[in-house]
């Protein structure tokens, strides 16, 4: 077999432009393959993580009211602890779970901002500013001024939201907000922080304050929306639950408390699972067009050398060797184009992956501050993607090749030497 | 024990729903080393014969034997065996593989068969393009070598692997008469020399006048078969 090889090898340079041409075509498609799944990582990667940091953590306590009223902003539906006896003490209590590297506890809230003739909508969220500087990296992006310190009466903004309310850091502002009695209040904070976000949502409508103030205002001592609990690793925080589960069937009299895996129970998360599927059928249709055009060649490489077909049967080549010359040749053709596309694919999600791809232009008047998606993408380079590419393409092309490389191996001898 | 046997042999070709006879049954018995010709005039069934003996085709009726086995039931498979141990090709148009060097050509045929380690298999190659006279010319590709030195280098190809029969259709239809000349003796020479049986199908007088056997084939069957000293 190996001679059979090495003329594999020898005849792709019989027509070195039809050969040049049926690796370019499977290098643009491997190429388009790599960029692709690397946009999409990117995509995916850039949307998990707003996703777990401002909205699902790794497991998000709540309760099971609360996930049908949350886009309401309800109060009414709290973590308190177990039994009412607090969220701190709750907190004491899952800490100890091995696995449960941090948890953030958040006070969500709609409020106003009223000015001469309008009315400002915003959502305030009562943080440890300690904690939520560890997780999500707040405090870096600060533009100017510093992060909100517990004890104090004061807020920090993102920079549209500033815009929008026509304030300065330094200034003060008078926020409305309905506590969950249902009283109309308004309370004045001192601005010393705006951030810069490029998620619109955190940028122009929300404000951190800290948790004790929320509580404080909203008279709602040792209770919060919701609890993030943070595991060293998203993709394995499912194995936590189960104890978590047992302290919670334990603890939780009322059951009213859910534990929500963050990516499940969350739509749009189980939409990109989906889309990530439908992707893998994209990247196999991309490698299979290009594909034809290489069947194609093949198929007159067969055709013009039928008589040389007929030669090598008669020299005594079984029919399965004709084959595995053909696609052999084929192969070769899908390893050179695998290559270089996986190179070139892999330097073009590099570049992008530092410069990253601006959507800003596209997003411009959609409303996405209900989504967490970024207006840059930065694509991600690996090298499995590289690999994974690599072998599809070759493992595709190779299957290709095996349609024109039967019709070789199944002429009959006689036929093919009878042809001029 | 004949070298080659073929007894009533018959091929029906089917062209939609008329047959075509080209074989119309056979007989036929060749010795180890004989240098025959097969001759007649075209469509008289030169070619389906050489096919059969060749291993190419089967009969629809009848039976080949070489050495003694029945080859004329075998699989496509077994087919290409007997063909890859046994039996030798010469084409009128050569059919030479033209990436492949005249040394690599006639190396493809003996790495088939896997009997010889690298050294052995090259000092055969060289010693047989010497034999054939195309020494210093094993690194020329087909396009860089003459009509006569393309056939020579197909006469090294049917030969580098010893076969029992060499089977060369029209040889020298694509050649000078000098040049044919040329190469018909290095086939006389072969034959002599390794004592590998021959069999032609031609029209050229000059390969009817080396042969020691002449048969004439007409409308499918054998009208005469004659044997020179």
């Amino acid at each position: 077999m190996k001679f059979l090889w090495s003329l594999a090898k020898k005849n792709l340079s019989r027509s070195r432009i039809r050969t040049s041409v049926s690796v370019i075509a499977i290098a643009f498609a491997i190429i388009a393959v790599v960029f692709a799944r690397g946009l999409i990582s990117g995509v995916l990667v850039s949307f998990f993580q707003n996703h777990i940091y401002y909205k699902a953590g790794h497991i998000r306590i709540i309760d099971e009211e609360y996930k049908l009223k949350e886009r309401l902003m309800s109060l009414n539906y709290t973590v308190n602890g177990f039994n009412g006896e607090g969220y701190l003490e709750m907190i004491k209590k899952i800490k100890s779970v091995e696995g449960v590297e941090q948890i953030i506890p958040r006070l969500k809230f709609g409020a106003i901002v009223s000015l001469e003739d309008d009315l400002v909508g915003m959502v305030g969220w009562g943080i440890n500013p300690v904690e939520e500087s560890k997780f999500t990296g707040i405090d870096k992006k600060i533009v100017e001024g510093r992060m909100i310190q517990e004890g104090n009466k004061e807020v920090m903004m993102g920079a549209g939201l500033l815009d929008k309310i026509g304030r300065k850091v330094g200034e003060k502002v008078t926020i409305l907000y309905t506590t969950p009695f249902g009283s109309f209040k308004g309370s004045t904070f001192q601005i010393v922080g705006k951030y810069y976000s490029d998620l619109q949502m955190l940028n122009d409508m929300v404000f951190y304050l800290p948790i004790g103030e929320a509580q404080k205002i909203l008279e709602m001592p040792g209770e919060v929306t919701e609890l993030l609990l943070i595991t060293p690793d998203h993709y394995k925080a499912a194995s936590v639950l189960p104890v978590l589960n047992d302290i919670f069937s334990q603890e939780d009299k009322s059951g009213k408390y859910i534990l929500q895996l963050w990516n499940k129970d969350y739509d749009l998360i189980e939409l990109f699972d989906y889309a990530i599927k439908i992707y893998n059928f994209i990247y196999v249709f991309i490698i299979v067009l290009a594909c034809f055009v290489l069947v194609n060649t093949l198929i007159m490489i067969v055709n013009e050398r039928t008589r040389e077909i007929g030669m090598m049967s008669a020299l005594g080549l079984k029919s399965r060797e004709i084959l595995y010359l053909f696609t052999m040749e084929g192969a070769i053709i899908g390893i050179l184009g695998s290559a270089i596309g996986a190179v070139m694919g892999g330097v073009l999600t590099k570049v992008f992956s530092v410069v990253g791809i601006d959507y800003s232009a596209a997003f411009e008047g959609i409303k996405t501050e209900e989504y967490l998606l970024s207006p840059i993408y930065y694509t991600v380079f690996s090298l499995e993607n590289l690999i994974f590419c690599f072998t599809l393409g070759v493992v595709i092309v190779t299957i290709a090749c095996i349609i024109p490389a039967r019709k070789a191996a199944k002429l009959e001898p006689t036929e093919a030497l009878r042809q001029i | 024990m004949a070298l080659l046997e073929l007894k009533k042999v018959k091929k029906i070709y089917r062209q939609g729903k008329i047959e075509v006879p080209a074989l119309r049954g056979i007989d036929l018995t060749v010795e180890q080393g004989e240098f025959t010709t097969i001759f007649g005039p075209s469509g008289s069934g030169k070619t389906t014969l050489l096919n059969m003996i060749g291993c190419l085709d089967t009969p629809s009726d009848g039976e080949v034997k070489l050495n003694g086995d029945e080859v004329s039931k075998l699989s496509p498979k077994q087919l290409a065996m007997v063909r890859r141990y046994n039996i030798g090709f010469i084409f009128q148009a050569y059919n030479l593989i033209p990436v492949l060097t005249a040394y690599e050509n006639v190396e493809f045929a003996i790495r088939l068969i896997h009997l010889s380690k690298d050294g052995e298999i090259r000092k055969k190659v060289l010693k047989m393009l010497e034999e054939v006279g195309l020494k210093g010319l094993e690194n020329r590709r087909p396009n860089e070598l003459s009509g006569g030195e393309k056939q020579r280098v197909a006469i090294a190809r049917a030969l580098i692997k010893e076969p029992k029969i060499v089977l060369a259709d029209e040889p020298t239809a694509n050649l000078d008469s000098e040049t044919g000349a040329e190469v018909i003796k290095i086939m006389v020479k072969m034959n002599q020399e390794l004592k590998t049986t021959f069999i032609f199908s031609t029209h050229d007088p000059l390969i009817m006048k080396y042969a020691k056997r002449l048969i004439n084939l007409k409308d499918g069957m054998i009208s005469a078969d004659e044997r020179r000293g």
